[in-house]
């Protein structure tokens, strides 16, 4: 009897413990609201103060709930945001002119005064050292200055020509919230985006749209960010109607996707590569062998196979990037090219190539590098990879703390966030790099004109020549460019993404 | 009056001896388990400091891949990660002893706070999952260590033995497919009412139940052929009274040091299943600070996961001698 009292007591305490749960709430997922739209995402943004990382994941969350200056356009352009327009005065001075009547979410104007303090605060020692990584694209601002209530002057040490891009996530808060200090803005955070946050934890943001914003206001209810790290329960999750948009479809889950659904391929300028350490002498040292290398490997096919066409494969940069060229040769599959240019070099009979290799880093990447393997084997390549951690191998090597162990090792050619060909360039292709692995110096001479050009056409012009001669004297093996993949269920029209920012304007609920 | 005398001397000790002995025993083994504790969580501390040192560069983790000297110089010096590694082994002692764990790279927040936030939703999970092991394993145990031999219990221990060896994380996923996203029961992911709390709770349970029914079944099996059951049996005693009232009550006992231990393995499995399930607990938590280098909250939630597992093993290591006082007696 007393076990079964017993068990009878265990029952009730469960029970107890199941409907205590209930109560506690407040973090479900999904919504039965048809005018709701919760988004699965990976990670949600790592704080409530939008500056504490650059680009993805945060800006998605950000770009809702807080406008910049300005804001990148799909073409890779910057366009205005709270700026209505912006000139340069000198060499190093800009002003910006904001649009006039935006407010705050709290009521209070977007003018100078906002706009000065929020940059005052990122360049201050402590936003620099708290916010590094987002600071590190316009840490050479030297000075903010309020001309006008509105009227913003910004100060660069040298010529920037980029500037408009690279302040496009500097997302403005008010000043007299600043002034409180961050607890404050991480208590209320108040921007002049189209949604208002109502509630933030670490796996779900919960936003309520804001009518009084300077945009068409977005059909939406609510907007719900929820982090499904998983990638397939964040398919099921959409499946199931859970979530209504999901972010990283990966290219099987794209071809069980219900004919209902819809996909959004998002440009984010990443592409994909082997890359070489061409100024150590030994084969790679000759342009011919990395010519030779680029044509050897089936780059479609991979795409095709592999990653469902969902690539674009081109030559450096890609559609999207400030510096693509269409008419720009990429290295199309060509055998018999790459077995004569290997000839020419005097490796006909090939040689071992060690590449040093992040695993997980997008979809199937072991597959592509045992094609990439077979194909090389061709011309008598014998491509030796090893598995390398990203935190204590990649990014040591990478930044010259420690030295790549092969001739080549797996390069991301990340252009966002200011979507312009030139960023990556000046890690993997710059002779200044602080670890170089590649050197071209007639390619150096127009990188350093790039840098501080501030006539377009002229800028334009150089990185062209700076382009096209990577065509002749690859830095890298360069597979394709991979976007970022959203998907929607049925209740979802014209969800488009692009620049890390999601378009609320053109989004529509059924 | 001599004799009485003499009783009450004998009697006297008898009554408070084992009482007395056993106030001992228990304080002895809190302050013996405290102090292995104490030893544990300096180890872990120092396991995890070097350990972390082995995962990267912090200040390279922050700045990414566009750092420059410059920058690097800058945030080492911000964060003291430019002090020389036994400095910052100390500095982390001391804060370590006074709980204090920083605040959280990604979050801003105080890192034990962040951790504690998270604490209740892995609570209400453990707690939901060891209830469904606990009531699951004695149901089915019970049956097969009275039918094991017949074909439902032969079907049973097959399906008990295919469920050990599926990961609980596909278990999670097929519950999924089939609940959430085919018959469109249950939510699939996060936390809210009770139907958010089903389906993961289940998931968890699944990687203890295998254990805890085999161990329920084996001991249920080796009572019911003790003499005390078969004279039960011939006093005419249903089965069902002496499963309850005889048997269950003694084969449960050598669960309940296992359960202890399941404790420790719970928290460990909740880590997959919460970020299968999105729910936003501890386990969610270090996963997300493992993959993005917040070594703060790694460290607060290692210490918080090493002080539950600590009170579950105690627990159970108190328990058992109380229920079975045979174990008293040998300890």
């Amino acid at each position: 009897m007393k076990l079964k009292q017993s068990l009878i007591a265990f029952a009730a305490a469960s029970a107890l413990v199941l409907t205590g749960c209930s109560a506690l709430g407040g973090e479900a997922g999904g919504s039965t609201d048809t005018k709701a739209l919760t988004v699965g995402v990976v990670d949600l943004a790592q704080s409530i103060e939008p500056w504490s990382q650059a680009g993805h994941p945060g800006q998605y969350m950000w770009s809702a709930m807080y406008d910049a200056l300005t804001v990148i356009d799909r073409e890779g352009k910057a366009t205005p945001a709270l700026a209505e327009s912006w000139k340069r005065t000198d060499d190093t001075t800009w002003e910006f002119t904001l649009k006039s009547g935006v407010k705050f979410q709290d009521g209070t104007p977007v003018n100078s005064e906002s706009v000065v303090s929020t940059f005052g605060f990122l360049l201050s020692e402590k936003g620099r050292a708290e916010y590094a990584t987002h600071v590190s694209n316009y840490g050479y601002i030297t000075d903010v200055a309020a001309i006008d209530d509105d009227t913003v002057q910004i100060s660069t040490e040298g010529a920037r020509p980029l500037l408009a891009s690279d302040i496009s996530s500097v997302f403005i808060v008010p000043a007299a919230l600043l002034d409180q200090g961050i607890d404050a803005l991480r208590a209320n955070p108040v921007g002049s985006g189209p949604f208002k946050a109502i509630k933030w934890t670490t796996n779900k943001i919960e936003l309520a749209p804001w009518a009084e914003g300077w945009r068409k206001p977005p059909n939406v209810k609510e907007l719900d960010f929820v982090s499904i790290p998983d990638s397939a329960a964040r398919f099921q999750a959409l499946q199931s109607g859970d979530i209504d948009v999901m972010i990283g479809l990966t290219p099987d889950q794209e071809t069980r996707m219900p004919d209902t659904f819809g996909a959004f391929q998002e440009i984010v300028g990443r592409m994909v590569s082997i890359k070489f350490i061409a100024n150590e002498g030994g084969p790679l040292a000759d342009p011919r062998v990395r010519q030779a290398l680029n044509f050897a490997v089936d780059k479609d096919n991979i795409n095709k196979n592999l990653e469902n066409s969902r690539g674009t494969v081109s030559a450096w940069p890609p559609p999207g990037v400030t510096g693509n060229d269409p008419k720009r040769p990429a290295f199309d599959y060509d055998l018999t090219k790459a077995k004569k240019l290997m000839a020419e070099a005097g490796y006909a009979d090939g040689f071992t190539f060690n590449a040093e290799v992040t695993i997980n880093s997008y979809d199937n990447d072991t597959q592509v590098y045992e094609v990439i393997q077979s194909d090389l084997k061709k011309i008598g390549v014998n491509l030796v990879m090893t598995e390398i951690d990203f935190a204590s191998g990649w990014l040591p090597k990478h930044t010259g703390a420690q030295k790549w162990a092969g001739e080549g090792y797996a390069a991301p050619w990340v252009s966002a966030p200011q979507y312009d060909g030139l960023r990556p360039v000046m890690w993997y292709g710059s002779c200044k790099w602080v670890s170089p692995t590649y050197c071209n110096p007639e390619m150096q001479k127009n990188i350093d004109a790039a840098v501080t050009e501030l006539d377009t056409a002229k800028r334009d012009a150089l990185l062209g020549s700076v382009f096209d001669a990577m065509v002749e004297d690859p830095p890298a093996l360069l597979l394709f460019d991979l976007p970022q993949v959203w998907a929607y269920n049925a209740k979802v029209k014209n969800f488009e993404s692009y620049s890390v920012n999601i378009d609320w304007s053109a989004l529509e609920m059924n | 009056m001599q004799t009485a005398n003499v009783t009450r001397k004998r009697t006297a000790p008898r009554v408070g001896r084992p009482r007395a002995a056993s106030i001992a025993a228990v304080s002895l083994l809190i302050g013996r388990r405290a102090l292995q504790l104490a030893l544990l969580l300096f180890l872990i501390s120092t396991g995890l400091f070097f350990a972390l040192q082995l995962a990267g560069d912090p200040a390279l983790v922050i700045l990414g891949e566009s750092a420059t000297p410059e920058q690097l110089a800058l945030v080492r010096e911000y964060y003291g990660f430019d002090q020389p590694l036994i400095v910052q082994y100390f500095t982390f002692l001391q804060h370590i002893a006074m709980l204090e764990f920083g605040d959280s790279y990604r979050l801003g927040a105080g890192a034990m706070s962040v951790v504690l936030t998270a604490l209740p939703a892995t609570i209400d999970l453990t707690l939901t999952a060891m209830s469904i092991n606990v009531i699951g394993a004695i149901l089915i145990g019970s049956y097969l260590g009275t039918r094991s031999k017949t074909a439902l219990g032969r079907t049973t221990l097959g399906g008990v033995l295919i469920l050990q060896g599926i990961p609980s994380f596909v278990v999670g996923l097929i519950l999924i497919q089939l609940v959430s996203v085919n018959l469109g029961w249950l939510p699939s992911f996060g936390r809210g009412g009770i139907d958010h709390l089903i389906l993961p709770a289940i998931t968890l349970a699944t990687l203890l139940l295998p254990s805890t029914v085999r161990v329920i079944a084996s001991a249920v099996e080796d009572c019911w052929e003790q003499p005390y059951v078969r004279t039960a049996l011939s006093f005419g005693l249903s089965r069902r009274r002496i499963m309850l009232a005889h048997v269950l009550p003694n084969g449960l006992l050598g669960a309940i040091g296992l359960l202890g231990v399941q404790f420790g393995l719970l928290m460990g499995g909740s880590l997959v299943i919460e970020v299968i399930f999105s729910w936003p607990g501890l386990g969610m938590q270090m996963v997300d600070a493992a993959r993005l280098f917040d070594f703060p909250v790694l460290q607060a939630g290692t210490f918080v996961i090493a002080i539950a597992v600590f009170i579950g093993t105690t627990l159970a290591d108190l328990l058992v001698p109380i229920l079975d006082p045979r174990v008293g007696k040998f300890q």
